[in-house]
């Protein structure tokens, strides 16, 4: 027995000592491109890239998560564009994890693509995935949601969640004419985008006296949570004129809540003109809504596949973001998801 | 010596001791009355039972699992699941309902199954059914939300029964057959002893793997329930629906008094567990408490209440 595990032990040691030895190995090839990537720096393109696998290039989609109407048309959309372009993809499903998102970027950087796509659930905390795919050498495009460390991606395309904001504050200020009873119902607390468009509005909001915030709860981004809450809430208030939803699942159950307490004429502003907020543009729930244009991840896409091409590529592209109210929402039916 | 304490007398201390749990509960409500306007009206009380019915389902059938012994973790995510089917199917009422609870009776029965013939723990078994299910509803809607749900299907949320929110109603339907099979049935008894203990229940000839799958059956079923209900009441069947309720239903369940072990506690100590819950999120939102502080707040009155409910026993 104790010659057998003296043997047991001396292997051990010996796959150990080999695979340290092998670790420092690969420590100093990161080391090497990161010399030579750091010369392109975080700017534009230089020369053409040869795919790293096979003849064709591949485009790596590291998202915050499947499980919500946006992402889920964000990755229909990612596809499409990588099939049009002809090019190659993988999605990786964040799950709405930062550490599941962090290990999908090291499982792209892996792979080796040859661009990497990310949609971050939290910008700040993804920033050390940006800077490990930089450092491999791998073209980092942001889309929809920010990171913040220009160094480590070569563009960023987004819309503006605190502009989106500060559009819903303007829009329900005007409406109200400076006066009255404002509930808002932010997002999943932490998310970039709920974080930034509450800014947005109160920064507005704050400007008007005599605009009083009677309530602000979260209900998650979810649509029966929204209802929920905002049930509560009217039972709370009878008085309210108007309601930031934030985004138009919440938008959904609020106005379901709306309904069930038979409460009319409040203005209930959404975002990302889901196909239920179009409807309810019609129809006269909902009085506004602004777009948050998925089509991001396609431009980023069209930018990756410029710059492993030769093309210099912009910092940062801001896609439009539009108010819609049921007189201008024809225009917009097409983009609905 | 043996102190004889007269038999007819209520002896305050012991009353207060017992009952603790309920009049904790009705002292968060008479401050919640005192602390708002709109706390002790109508609409606001219905609102809270009517949000109740919907996870006191999934409350109700996680009771039955932890009186046998086990736990289902795959609760909410039946919930969204057949929620989503229920949806899609809406506009022919009567087969979105068949079908939803035939899947919910499916998963339970292959939870069932699954706990009764691996003798894996029951914890783990339900947390990989949690992740299969909700991948499932993913790849059937393929992410997105399920929005049209059909007019005639929302009755069974909107609509009222003799003055009562069908939800209520059923809930309330739901509540008495439970208790009336828990409490007066054989069925009930050896759910009861196989979760207070197994061995003994099994040489006594009570087959234990039958009663358990029994239980996650049912827990499946009334998940199902719960999801047609949901679906019904927003108009849609969100990826995201019921995320959190199999933790809400547990905390409920323990809250109530019955225990984890199995074997002791049932469906109306678990009913008190969905109010308290229920009233507590109610109240934070009607106090306009600052979101952030809300699971804080909640999970120390969880802690609170399971303190209180243990000292009864002392």
């Amino acid at each position: 027995m104790k010659k057998l595990i003296r043997i047991v032990s001396l292997i051990l040691v010996i796959l150990m000592t080999t695979t340290l030895l092998a670790c420092t190995d690969t420590t100093q090839t990161t080391k090497a491109t990161q010399q030579t990537s750091a010369g392109s720096g975080a700017t534009t393109a230089n020369q053409v890239k040869k795919p790293n696998n096979g003849t064709k290039y591949v485009i790596g989609l590291s998202i915050s998560g499947l499980n919500h109407p946006l992402f889920a048309f964000q990755k229909t959309l990612f596809e499409a564009k990588c099939k049009e372009l002809g090019v190659d993809f993988v999605v990786t499903d964040g799950e709405l994890k930062t550490d599941k998102q962090l290990n999908d970027i090291d499982t792209l950087i892996s792979k080796k693509v040859d661009a990497l796509l990310i949609m971050p659930n939290d910008g700040k905390a993804l920033i050390p995935g940006a800077e490990k795919a930089t450092a491999a050498g791998i073209p980092v495009f942001v889309f929809t949601r920010a990171i913040p460390s220009e160094k480590n991606y070569i563009s960023f395309i987004g819309s503006d969640d605190y502009a989106i904001g500060r559009m819903a504050g303007d829009y329900i200020a005007t409406a109200l004419k400076g006066k009255g009873n404002v509930v808002e119902v932010t997002g999943t607390p932490g998310v970039s985008t709920a974080v930034d468009r509450s800014k947005g509005f109160n920064d507005v909001i704050k400007n008007y006296p005599n605009i009083k915030v009677v309530a602000q709860q979260t209900a998650k981004y979810q649509r029966n949570e929204a209802m929920t809450v905002m049930e509560a809430i009217l039972k709370a208030n009878p008085a309210i004129d108007a309601i930031w939803a934030t985004n138009d699942e919440q938008a959904g159950g609020i106005v379901q809540a709306l309904q069930a307490n038979n409460r009319k004429n409040v203005i209930v502003v959404g975002c990302n003109v889901q196909k239920d907020g179009y409807d309810r543009l019609i129809s006269g729930e909902q009085a506004a809504d602004i777009t948050f244009p998925p089509e991001a991840v396609s431009k980023a896409v069209a930018l990756a596949v410029d710059y492993l091409n030769g093309k210099t590529v912009p910092k940062s592209v801001m896609m439009p973001i539009d108010l819609v109210t049921k007189d201008n929402a024809t225009a917009f039916k097409g983009s609905t998801y | 010596m043996e102190q004889v304490r007269p038999v007819n007398k209520i002896n305050s201390k012991e009353f207060l001791k017992k009952y603790a749990l309920l009049l904790s509960f009705a002292v968060i409500c008479l401050v919640l009355t005192f602390a708002t306007d709109s706390f002790m009206t109508s609409g606001n009380l219905t609102d809270i039972v009517r949000q109740s019915s919907i996870n006191g389902l999934v409350a109700v059938g996680m009771t039955f699992v932890i009186l046998s012994g086990c736990i289902d973790l795959s609760a909410a995510a039946i919930v969204a699941l057949t929620g989503s089917i229920a949806g899609k199917l809406s506009p022919n009422p009567a087969t979105a309902i068949i079908v939803a609870l035939t899947v919910g009776l499916t998963v339970g029965l292959i939870n069932g199954l699954l706990v009764t013939k691996s003798k894996v723990q029951p914890f783990i078994l339900t947390l990989a059914m949690q992740m299969i299910v909700r991948g499932l509803s993913l790849v059937y809607t393929r992410g997105t939300t399920v929005y049209d749900v059909s007019s005639k299907f929302r009755i069974v949320g909107r609509g009222a029964f003799l003055g009562i929110p069908v939800p209520i109603v059923i809930f309330t339907l739901v509540l008495v057959s439970s208790f009336i099979i828990l409490n007066k049935s054989k069925l009930g008894r050896y759910i009861y002893a196989v979760g207070s203990n197994e061995e003994a229940s099994r040489l006594s000839g009570i087959k234990t793997n039958m009663i358990k799958v029994i239980a996650f059956i049912t827990s499946g079923i009334l998940s199902a329930l719960a999801g047609i209900v949901l679906t019904a009441r927003v108009g849609a069947a969100e990826p995201l629906a019921a995320t959190g309720w199999e933790l809400d239903a547990v905390a409920a369940v323990i809250i109530g008094g019955t225990s984890l072990r199995g074997g002791q506690g049932g469906v109306l100590n678990t009913i008190l567990g969905v109010f308290i819950i229920s009233v507590i999120n109610n109240g934070m939102t009607l106090l306009n408490i600052e979101s952030f502080y809300h699971q804080i707040i909640k999970g120390l009155i969880i802690i609170l209440a399971v303190l209180i409910d243990r000292n009864k026993n002392k």
